[in-house]
């Protein structure tokens, strides 16, 4: 397991450093001025010149991208670019909004897709299982940003349950104002777990060894614990770690639609400002999420199945 | 696997309840952490805090806006939502009068140009103090100054100071090194902010996370500073024009976030008092009550690339101007906006109108676009609904007289960068006056715009130097004429409208004015409780 452990971190070093010289090349690429936009619209070229000068950009880039590596290494993220903030201070407020958003949403996307599945696969081809493979269709066509906004109009306005966005102080206000946006956001992911869900457990349904349990006396909860369900959910999780991108990309919308101050607004408006910092250390941020959640990912697979650790 | 999975559950509730106390809080309620200033003297001052809020300060304007604020630095001050922001916290000598002509007393109870001895002499009112109780006095006016000089932003404001002196405690005299008319009315912007001296003890990037400042109100919360940020002030119990500036507000809460509808949705829940800055759009179905004309009128220009070979020629640029008809676009705007009769932005102390008016002449345009069988792109800030709105109908406008259009819809970020490299055939550009004087909009074209269009600047730069010299206002107004002509002539830049934004204020609310230049005061607001 160690072995196995240490080759994923490695191999995740080497994504997040090369997510970092790409998207530092991208960035470059993108249309705009960094230096203008700190200096607005009505400075002269000589103020956007010297505001240029200041903020290194008139380095090339190889000697930007191995400054700000040398930064990154010692945990400096660097200032917004108008200076007014520092990027790692910014990101240590804004996390938790959105850690709270993915945490709530990834628990409600398993436990929901866990429900469904079950259902589905007890008769399949039956109603429940129709019901749940239209409703999963339904559920992958809705756009989240639309979604977001129904559920703005037609519960939290009519209702007063929910704030119209926004954040809370106490953990409680902090469940209301996270329930809608989260359930915007597994709107789209609870079809996708729910189907690998489902069309596992019909398959280990057909295996021999469940044949087997159900020869030797098991049935119901526990042939369905201790066989059936351990041995779906290997796909499942490997496909849950991946959707860890999907959320991550998804709050960066559903933040906006309930002006929730989390890392996703903080995204948009660092390019919008073309604030290079601000959306290298998200970058840095995000990539690592994700390379994180895969790990997790693999980790628990080569716990439910050790096969995958000696691949 | 029970205990693993477990454990992975309880892990994530641990999570979760760690993010319960600390900085991710933008509630109004709770200092966020990172964004306090060390102890100071303001901190000791009897203004409304966040803490107070639950118990007394019931008197609370929410405020919704689209844009996050620059920093409290005023030199940092160049987008819209620092400028009322900075005007509220910090005062400035000179402020805007409600009908936006001449400038007001402000921190200062006059000032005084000596247009032969090239100086400005500052009287400041008596008894002014800072939030923390500290007097403000001509030393602090001269750190001030030098402050405003300095700025690598808005410093080329001030670079007609030679040198500030004090006289007394209540008077200050500025040396100026070239005559500059303009200086008075740079008082009442932004970045001509007064700051106590050497910062009030403190380190320049401590003040500026939580200011000492003698606005009507000062900072008490900046959490989450950017896009998403609150901050909240407090009334000022020491303001000149009485605490909270004779407003009876305990504190004005403004949080900034992305979404309209999210903002407006708020509103009509009660949750927000204000919503900053909306489209026309968005508030057709308001009561006609709470929806509020900005009172901003920036002009929006179509800016033709001159050194473009397809727009070289002056009798096509003519052509395009006589082929857009301002009033149908004017028309989409609802109410909000009028055609443009110039270049330059209206309801500005010294505006004039050129002597040539702007004529929609079809056929005249058709006979000259139509057998030179052009295609030519148009270059838009797409976040903008009226201008999205606007550019389809130009487009149109245009199709009709033989000009095939493509229409570049991106963020201001890319336009602006396009456009300061002449990377543009057509450029839509908005163009807005920052403090009462029609000349300042001039240094946007003459510095800006023109050069980008690749145009010669010289002879509107001849006239601007014409106005600056003299606070005349009837010289203003001659020069602006003549540059309005010069423009019409070469139609580099062509006026399209002028349009003024929505702000969406609740009925509870009295006193809310916003004036030309896209500011507002908080003097005198109440909230109905």
């Amino acid at each position: 397991m160690t072995r196995f452990l240490l080759r994923r971190c490695l191999q995740g070093v080497a994504v997040l450093v090369a997510v970092l010289v790409a998207s530092f090349g991208l960035l470059k690429f993108v249309p705009g001025d960094p230096a203008r936009q700190v200096a607005g619209t009505r400075a002269t070229e000589a103020q956007v010149e010297a505001i240029r000068e200041n903020l290194g950009l008139n380095d090339n880039v190889g000697v930007q991208l191995w400054k700000y590596l040398g930064r990154l290494v010692r945990g400096d993220f660097g200032s917004t670019t108008n200076g007014a903030s520092d990027v790692a201070d910014l990101i240590g407020q804004n996390y938790p909004v959105t850690l709270w958003l993915i945490v709530t949403s990834l628990v409600l996307t398993a436990i929901v897709s866990l429900a469904l599945a079950s259902s589905a696969v007890r008769r399949p081809g039956k109603l429940v299982d129709r019901l749940v493979l239209v409703t999963g269709s339904v559920g992958l066509a809705i756009p989240s940003f639309w979604l977001g906004i129904v559920l703005l109009i037609a519960v939290a306005r009519p209702t007063g349950w929910f704030p119209i966005g926004g954040w809370g102080d106490s953990f409680g206000d902090r469940l209301r104002a996270v329930v809608l946006p989260c359930i915007t956001l597994t709107a789209s992911l609870i079809p996708f777990t729910t189907r690998s869900l489902r069309t596992s457990m019909l398959e280990v349904r057909q295996s021999e060894f469940v044949a087997a349990g159900r020869s030797v006396g098991l049935d119901g909860l526990p042939l369905f614990r201790r066989f059936i369900l351990r041995n779906s959910l290997v796909p499942t999780v490997a496909l849950f770690a991946s959707l860890a991108g999907v959320v991550l990309s998804g709050t960066v919308l559903v933040e906006a639609t309930f002006a929730l101050p989390g890392l996703g607004q903080m995204m948009v408006v660092g390019a919008i400002n073309r604030d290079v910092n601000v959306v290298q250390g998200l970058t840095v941020v995000f990539a690592a999420g994700v390379i994180v959640f895969n790990l997790v990912g693999d980790v628990v697979v080569a716990l439910l199945d050790p096969r995958v650790e000696r691949r | 696997m029970k205990k693993k999975l477990t454990s992975v559950v309880v892990a994530a509730a641990l999570a979760l309840v760690a993010c319960g106390g600390d900085g991710g809080d933008s509630s109004p309620t709770e200092p966020a952490e990172g964004t306090e200033a060390p102890q100071t003297p303001g901190d000791e001052t009897p203004t409304s805090t966040p803490e107070a809020s639950a118990g007394e300060a019931d008197r609370i304007l929410n405020v919704a806006r689209p844009w996050p604020i620059d920093g409290f630095k005023g030199d940092n001050c160049v987008s819209a939502g620092s400028i009322s922001m900075n005007l509220i916290v910090y005062d400035t000598l000179l402020r805007v009068p409600e009908n936006g002509e001449g400038t007001a007393p402000g921190l200062a109870e006059s000032i005084t140009y000596d247009e032969t001895a090239l100086t400005y002499t500052i009287t400041l009112r008596e008894g002014l103090t800072f939030s923390d109780g500290s007097p403000l006095t001509a030393d602090d006016v001269v750190f001030s100054v030098d402050q405003w000089r300095a700025g690598p932003i808005n410093g080329i404001l001030y670079a007609s100071i030679a040198s500030a002196e004090v006289v007394d405690d209540l008077t200050v005299r500025l040396n100026l090194a070239a005559p500059d008319a303009l200086l008075l009315y740079i008082f009442t912007w932004c970045s001509s902010t007064v700051y106590p001296s050497d910062f009030g003890g403190l380190t320049e990037d401590d003040y500026y996370k939580k200011p000492i400042s003698a606005g009507s109100f000062t900072v008490s919360e900046w959490s989450n500073p950017g896009a998403t940020e609150t901050i909240v002030l407090g009334a000022n119990p020491n303001h000149w024009n009485g605490p909270g500036g004779g407003s009876d507000l305990d504190q004005i809460v403004f949080q900034a976030s992305l979404d309209p509808n999210q903002q407006l949705l708020a509103f009509e829940a009660g949750e927000v008092d204000l919503v900053e800055v909306v489209d026309p759009f968005s508030v057709r179905d308001f009561d006609p009550a709470v929806v509020k004309s900005a009172g901003v009128l920036p002009i929006t220009l179509l800016t033709l690339n001159v050194g473009n070979e397809k727009l070289a020629d002056p009798a096509v640029r003519a052509a395009i101007s006589q082929a857009i008809d301002r009033e149908e676009i004017a028309a989409l705007l609802e109410g909000s906006g009028e055609a443009a009769t110039g270049v330059l932005p209206i309801n500005v102390t010294g505006w004039a109108e050129g002597s040539t008016p702007y004529v929609t002449d079809t056929e005249a345009a058709r006979a000259v676009l139509e057998p030179l069988d052009i295609d030519l792109e148009i270059l838009y800030d797409s976040s903008s609904s009226v201008i999205s709105a606007a550019v389809e109908v130009l487009a149109a406008q245009l199709g009709d007289v033989g000009v095939d259009i493509s229409l570049s819809g991106s963020d201001n970020g890319t336009v602006v960068g396009r456009a300061s490299s002449s990377d543009f055939e057509m450029v839509i550009l908005q163009l807005a006056a920052i403090s009462p004087t029609i000349l300042d909009p001039v240094i946007g074209l003459v510095g800006l715009y023109l050069p980008w269009a690749q145009a010669d600047t010289a002879a509107i730069y001849d006239q601007f130097l014409a106005g600056a010299s003299t606070t005349d206002v009837a010289a203003w107004e001659s020069a602006i004429a003549a540059i309005q002509d010069e423009a019409r002539a070469t139609n580099a830049v062509i006026g399209l409208f002028n349009y003024s934004p929505i702000d969406v204020v609740s009925t509870r609310v009295s006193g809310f004015k916003r004036l030309p230049f896209a500011i507002w005061y908080a003097d005198g607001i109440s909230i109905a409780q």
